[in-house]
């Protein structure tokens, strides 16, 4: 096996997404990155962790299973694939899987908690051909470590953040945005820059897997009126003038007035245009099970097994299923488009930007409500609900079973939108970060019970 | 007081405004407003500052940039992700060619 010396060095992302590793060249292209699950073990105990990761999966893939999956992968035509878990440093052959990636001539990219990312970790990284570590930190120190289930994580994430900036590979973060972590922000925007960062993904917590068991923690729609105006500005003040690339993930949208300013590429014509998933991206656990995306829950969109039938086989199924699309005539253009299979319901079947956006997020939405096509955490749309003086609510009418990657049921409730910003402390906080900002070295903008009442299981 | 209802009180009180903006941290404690002491709250404000704590972002409908005017507008079609710029749509044979026939 070869290891390379170095890790290659990627340019600095420019706003053109096809620099992006995971550019598709064309329509026809295979999915540009896979995003894989090595080991369902994990040494972190997050509270929003939508796999319920801790324990390894029965049965997960072998060495030997793992390399032929990446000789796989490389074959069908992916071009990054990121490796993450539960943790993937677990996993002791992890860099020899990372290594083949790399020797099939993919990105291989990891996304981790950082818990015990040591400096012979990152080492072993630098050797396999890693070019881009993303570590998740998740506001102040004391709300991540609440968030993340274990004292201490925040300050072993960022350690290890320094230590990949100081390695030469690329360091990204990711952060969660729920109620606790979205007044925090524009400190964790300080921290990129302090650290070294290169780009940040941002991620809506979604109601799946422990995030269920918590709905006190989820944003609830109205809050996107205040999250999006503090995003652009934190881009704007923040990010581009320190060349930290921003990536909202697909559950940061859509279309609403700020899309454009947010949404990577958009100066070059790149928007929104519905879920990916089998299309653009595949999802790999570490059973060998293979989905559109790694977020979906796996009872509903797992499509096969590596150990059953050839990738090859389940990719072109999926992407068969993705483009399962009639062509139809909107209502509002004269030109064929193409339709998902997906229906649009609620809102989304009545919005005009239904056609081009499918309903934003499938993950999202199907954790709420069973079923995709109809996403009520969109900018647009609160926006539009606001003008008629209507916030929308989610209420919890089910729990999730406890089960990885399964999720509960939500409806949808209108109120008045003056008394839900009345009261409501992240609005307020949100606002007063932005004002005020933050002290350096604050551990959280929030007391210990307010944290621990934030994550209670079943409060509101 | 909550910090909401702070906010809500400076909002409706023009004087009050102008009093919190020249000196925020005595009209804090004197209101006992309920905020954190890890915000680095100024000796003044200034006038953006005081802007983006009072902002009303739910009245931003108005707003003229033009994702959000292309509302009423026929859409472009659609753009692949990660994928290039909108160009020559594929002819639907072509299309289903490729899909009977393999494309990769």
């Amino acid at each position: 096996m070869r290891m390379p010396g170095a890790a290659p060095r990627h340019s600095l992302y420019d706003g053109d997404p096809r620099k992006l590793a995971r550019w598709r060249t064309s329509a026809h292209a295979p999915p540009g990155i896979a995003v894989w699950e090595l080991t369902l073990r994990c040494d972190l105990g997050c509270r929003h962790c939508g796999s319920r990761a801790g324990r390894p999966r029965p049965r997960e893939l072998s060495t030997a299973e793992a390399l032929d999956l990446a000789r796989a992968l490389g074959k069908l035509g992916v071009k990054e694939v990121a490796l993450i878990g539960g943790e993937f440093y677990l996993r002791d052959d992890w860099d020899r899987i990372a290594a083949e990636v790399t020797r099939c001539g993919m990105l291989c990219s990891v996304v981790t908690g950082a818990r015990q990312l040591t400096p012979a970790r990152v080492e072993r990284a630098r050797r396999a051909g890693v070019g881009k570590i993303s570590i998740s930190i998740d506001g102040l120190a004391q709300t991540h470590d609440q968030l993340r289930g274990s004292a201490g994580s925040w300050r072993a994430a960022i350690d290890a953040a320094r230590r990949v900036a100081a390695s030469g590979i690329d360091l990204s973060v990711n952060s969660q945005i729920n109620r606790l972590t979205m007044p925090e922000l524009p400190a964790i925007a300080d921290l990129l820059v302090d650290i070294g960062a290169r780009s940040w993904m941002v991620i809506l917590t979604a109601a799946m897997g422990r995030a269920a068991d918590a709905p006190a923690l989820m944003l609830q729609p109205y809050h996107l009126l205040h999250l999006f105006p503090l995003l652009a500005a934190i881009k704007r003040e923040r990010l581009d003038p320190n060349g930290i690339a921003f990536f909202p993930g697909n559950n940061v949208g859509y279309f609403g007035p700020l899309a454009e300013a947010l949404r990577y590429g958009a100066e070059r014509g790149h928007a929104w245009s519905g879920c990916a998933a089998g299309e653009a991206t595949l999802g790999i656990e570490a059973d060998g099970s293979i989905k559109g995306c790694p977020s979906l829950p796996s009872a509903d969109y797992v499509r096969g097994n590596v150990r059953d039938r050839p990738l090859a086989d389940i990719a072109a199924a999926l992407a068969r299923e993705h483009d399962a699309s009639s062509v139809k005539t909107s209502p509002v253009e004269t030109s064929p488009v193409k339709t998902s299979p997906v229906e649009t319901w609620g809102f989304c079947g009545r919005c005009p930007f239904a056609h081009r956006c499918r309903g934003g997020c499938t993950w999202t939405s199907h954790v709420l409500f069973g079923r995709p096509g109809n996403n009520p955490l969109c900018h647009f749309r609160a926006l539009r609900f606001a003008a008629a003086g209507i916030g929308e609510t989610l209420e919890p009418i089910a729990p999730a079973p406890g089960q990885p990657f399964d999720h509960g049921r939500y409806r949808i409730v209108e109120a008045p939108l003056g008394d839900l910003l009345a009261n409501d402390p992240v609005v307020a906080r949100t606002a007063a970060s932005s004002a005020f900002g933050i002290s350096a070295g604050a551990p959280s903008l929030w007391s210990p019970d307010e944290l621990a009442d934030a994550l209670r299981p079943g409060a509101q | 007081m909550t910090l909401s209802a702070f906010i809500d009180l400076l909002r409706r009180d023009q004087g009050l405004r102008h009093r919190f903006a020249q000196n925020p941290r005595a009209v804090l404690r004197d209101f006992a407003v309920e905020l954190s002491p890890h915000y680095d709250v100024p000796e003044r404000l200034t006038a953006a500052q005081l802007e983006r704590l009072l902002a009303d972002w739910s009245a931003s409908t108005n707003d003229s940039s033009p994702g959000f005017n292309k509302l009423d507008r026929a859409p472009p079609a659609p753009a692949v992700l990660y994928g290039p710029p909108p160009g020559p749509a594929t002819p639907r044979w072509l299309s289903r060619w490729r899909r009977l026939f393999g494309r990769r």
